[in-house]
């Protein structure tokens, strides 16, 4: 059932345009990473600071010359002056954004990012590349199943903001021709480690 | 069986011919059938034009003469669905209201009666050419009435049957809608006669009269070769 | 020149039926959209599943909720306040557009970024506060092609629907200034680049809102492009300017309206992104607006409420179905309507949100084919809707005179057959209705009445 859960959400992912890769470890999720950051020529991410990635905050570092911040770096940074505005300016300028994501929805090939401190709405929404990383157990069959999950495990009400990303950023307003990047990511890759 | 014809206005005064060939297919296929004399019109004009009032008076005149019908069958889909559809809408008298449910189930547009009701899917008819068939709107999303004409089509000796691209696409015609907005409505038309070119048909089918005036209209200001055929006409081809 | 006011449609429309470009246009995106949701429809039911029986549902949801408009209203803004969410009620257009000024000028406002919004449309916002000195930028890509056009929007999901590429591409070289071409994603990248800066420089956002969860106190706010998130994220505060028909009652419902709204709107399973905003930020850290504040718009809202017969067009989704697959829509495309909610769903909402008598044509611009009702995701009768319009601009004694006189005459010939038969030969006069576009059919030499009554028929067929 989780597989097959899974193979639909892959299905769906790809058909909106996103990347879908498999990792069996932690280990391997700072692989791909990595395999993405540099075959797409990125010098600079952030990194969310979601417990999830309590372990691989060190990420990335030495081998492939990649700079990865995280968000509590960004705001120790910041200190006294302006955070959010630190955010934005480091945010804007940084090729990729690692988000987790609680649920992935198989039916639409959705990622449901809950926005909060330590992964504020920015990061999947200002870099052009936008990395998404989940556990497999945590596919959804579609959104009502992920609007309930959310509720029962509180973390619905408790959150400020809440979205449910499919695909990368797209408009179709010139002559219906579908354009990726308009505002947001250009690239959506969603990275889901066997649990 | 017996059955009262129910013949539209349209039908009465510009295209008798489609009463004749509906009264002799019904024949051919051994139904007793006659003819109400007092009818007139089901109101649709006027209901479709917002004057609901008239529109009132002419459905209470219709339920008074059809609601001793057995059956009551019409060539048009369109004059079908204001009887067994928009009716409801009207304010009737109580009385009216349970002769009008009565009615409901006893009126029916020909194809559905035929293939529906008397289970014919072949009536003998012969006719050669290729023909294509526009679905009328109200036919079509009232009555649901899809299935039943392509059979009767299908089964006429000799004809070549292709299917309409847009087939459920308005012609443009819808009334007093052709009478307000004509330069509009003969966009559709020619649109529809576009996809009628393409498909290479000789004659366009449909179950509504009104729908081919409006379509042959159009045809005929461009001097198309093109003909528009009543499914009663083609169906009683030969017979 | 096309006139924006719906007492121009049939002027309009004799402009614009000559517009075999525009048509082009607007036929080829509106058949792109429908077919593929149709391809969807079809998969759906491929997967087992039962599209028309989530439209049912959805109608059901829709019926109760606006059935029981004021509690759950009542609920949403209990909701809202708990979540500190400042709520207002605007009555009408001056109402709502004031409230803005005022926020906007208590907060020293310069710039405002704003996602796509038909209700701002409605109550011509944007020009207030372009009067009033404040700079604003629309952001979804369509919006902001229409706004350097100066236009309005031609359809209520893609706004820029009647334009060509090479419009936009002239659009922009002559507006931001950059090199002409017609290539969308080159345009689609200048684009990017002028609104990021905007963006980063904006003191408020505004935005519209698809659904307000009355259980939880949500806006839901559903888009493509990411220009929603970036204008209700970025700027430190968010103002929700949206219709009170815009209630659901509970999540659990949003989601049953969340399958249907997108596969209706673009003939996606799912729009790129979905957002729900319970709450401002509590703490800087959140990088979100520190205030919202949703203003509930009526704006003759309660007027459809009250009319049992029109109810049904507060159910609106706003998906624009009706519109693609509507044939006088595909034809004339927005602009002709004179009104900001073009196309079927339009022409039944108009009237309430102006006045019936300089909107009463647009009803009558319809054939009545159905194909509206058939396609709405929530079920409006759509058709229905419109025939009752027609009745009450009747007996408002809106319609033109000579059709009244006519229909009283009708009425008299079809009251009796001896009238009705003595009068067929004044039929010849329906000839100059339609002689300058089409051939009226000539009338039978004998109606069927005379055949009948002279044994021709039974004679012959027996």
């Amino acid at each position: 059932m989780e597989q097959e859960l899974l193979n639909k959400f892959a299905t769906e992912l790809i058909r909106v345009g996103g990347e879908f890769s498999l990792a069996s470890s932690k280990i391997e999720i700072l692989k791909i990473v990595n395999k993405i950051l540099s075959q797409k020529g990125c010098n600079t991410a952030v990194l969310s600071s979601h417990p999830f990635f309590d372990s691989l905050k060190e990420m990335g570092k030495g081998e492939s010359g990649i700079n990865i911040f995280t968000i509590e770096q960004i705001l120790s940074l910041a200190g006294e002056s302006d955070y959010t505005n630190l955010l934005r300016e480091k945010l804007s300028q940084t090729d990729a954004g690692i988000n987790y994501a609680e649920y992935l929805i198989a039916e639409t090939g959705s990622a449901v990012v809950v926005n909060t401190q330590s992964e504020p709405s920015y990061l999947s929404l200002l870099p052009e590349i936008s990395i998404i990383v989940s556990k497999s157990n945590r596919v959804v069959k579609d959104m009502s199943e992920a609007l309930n999950r959310l509720r029962t495990e509180n973390l619905f009400d408790s959150s400020g903001c809440i979205t449910f990303i499919t695909g990368p950023s797209r408009t179709a307003d010139i002559e219906k021709v579908l354009i990726t990047g308009v505002h947001g990511p250009k690239k959506l890759y969603v990275i889901v480690i066997n649990f | 069986m017996n059955i009262d014809l129910f013949i539209p206005c349209i039908v009465d005064q510009f295209f008798p011919q489609v009463g004749i060939n509906t009264y002799k297919i019904l024949k051919k296929v051994g139904c007793n059938v006659d003819y109400p004399f007092e009818q007139t019109c089901c109101g649709q004009p006027a209901f479709n034009t917002g004057y609901r009032k008239d529109a009132e008076y002419l459905a209470k005149k219709f339920i008074n003469i059809f609601s001793k019908s057995d059956y009551v069958i019409a060539p048009s889909g369109s004059c079908v669905s204001m009887v067994k559809i928009f009716y409801d809408r009207l304010e009737l008298p109580s009385d009216y209201q349970s002769k009008l449910a009565e009615l409901k189930g006893k009126i029916f547009e020909l194809s559905e009666f035929l293939v529906d009701i008397l289970k014919i899917s072949d009536v003998g008819a012969k006719f050669s050419g290729k023909i294509t068939y526009h679905e009328s709107c109200h036919l079509l999303r009232k009555l649901k009435i899809a299935r039943q004409p392509r059979i009767l089509i299908n089964n006429v000796k000799g004809v070549e049957f292709v299917e309409l691209n847009e087939s459920d696409r308005c012609c443009g015609f819808g009334g007093t809608f052709s009478v307000k907005f004509p330069e509009l409505s003969t966009v559709l038309t020619s649109d529809k006669i576009k996809n009628i070119e393409e498909s290479g048909a000789q004659y366009v089918v449909a179950n509504d009269s009104s729908c081919l005036m409006n379509v042959e209209g159009v045809l005929r200001r461009k001097g198309s070769n093109i003909r528009t055929m009543h499914i009663a006409d083609l169906l009683a081809s030969g017979i | 020149m096309i006139q924006e006011s719906p007492a121009y449609f049939k002027e309009n429309i004799k402009q614009i039926s000559e517009d075999e470009n525009l048509r082009r246009i607007v036929r080829k995106a509106t058949s792109l959209t429908l077919s593929k949701r149709s391809d969807l429809v079809t998969e759906y039911y491929s997967e087992g599943k039962d599209w028309e029986a989530l439209r049912n549902q959805a109608h059901e949801i829709r019926k109760k909720t606006i059935d029981n408009l004021d509690t759950y209203l009542t609920d949403l803004e209990d909701h809202f306040e708990r979540n500190g969410i400042e709520v207002k009620h605007a009555i009408n257009a001056s109402e709502a557009c004031s409230f803005v000024l005022r926020i906007l000028k208590e907060h020293n406002t310069r710039l405002v970024v704003k996602s796509k919004s038909m209700v701002t449309e409605e109550i011509h916002l944007n020009d207030k506060m372009i009067e009033a000195g404040i700079e604003v930028v629309e952001t979804d890509l369509g919006e902001y092609i229409i706004q350097l056009a100066g236009e309005t929007p031609s359809h209520i999901t893609a706004p820029a629907m009647h334009k060509s590429r090479d419009d936009i591409g002239k659009l922009f070289s002559e507006k931001l200034g950059v090199p002409f071409t017609n290539d969308p994603a080159e345009l689609t990248a200048y684009a990017r680049r002028f609104l990021r800066e905007k963006f980063l420089k904006a003191d408020v956002g505004i935005s519209g809102a698809n659904f307000l969860i009355a259980e939880t106190g949500t806006v839901v706010i559903i888009e493509n492009e990411g220009n929603a998130r970036l204008s209700t994220t970025l700027p430190k505060l968010h103002i929700v300017i949206t219709g009170i028909e815009k209630v659901v009652p509970t999540l659990e419902e949003t989601a049953t309206l969340l399958k249907l709204l997108p596969v209706s709107a673009t003939g996606q399973k799912a729009t790129s992104y979905v957002s729900f905003i319970n709450s401002p930020a509590k703490v800087k850290e959140d990088a979100r607006p520190g205030k919202i504040i949703v203003i509930l718009l009526d704006n003759g809202r309660k007027e459809i409420l009250r009319r049992q017969e029109v109810r049904e067009a507060l159910y609106c989704i706003k998906c624009g179905a009706c519109m693609n697959v509507c044939p006088v829509y595909q034809t004339v495309s927005g602009h002709a309507y004179g009104s900001v909610y073009p196309g079927p769903i339009g022409s039944i909402l108009t009237p309430f949100l102006t006045t019936l008598k300089e909107s009463k044509d647009l009803a009558y611009g319809s054939s009545l084919c159905g194909a509206c009702s058939e396609i709405c995701p929530v079920k409006i009768d759509i058709h229905n809707a419109l025939l009752w319009i027609r009745s009450y601009a009747v007996q408002k004694k809106y319609t033109p005179f000579i059709e009244r006189m006519l229909f009283k005459l009708w009425r008299i010939a079809m009251e009796n057959i001896f009238v009705y038969n003595f009068g067929r030969s004044l039929l010849k006069f329906l000839q100059p209705l339609w002689s300058d576009y089409k051939d009226f059919p000539p009338l039978a030499e004998k109606s069927f009445h005379q055949l009948w009554k002279e044994g021709e028929i039974w004679n012959k067929n027996s």
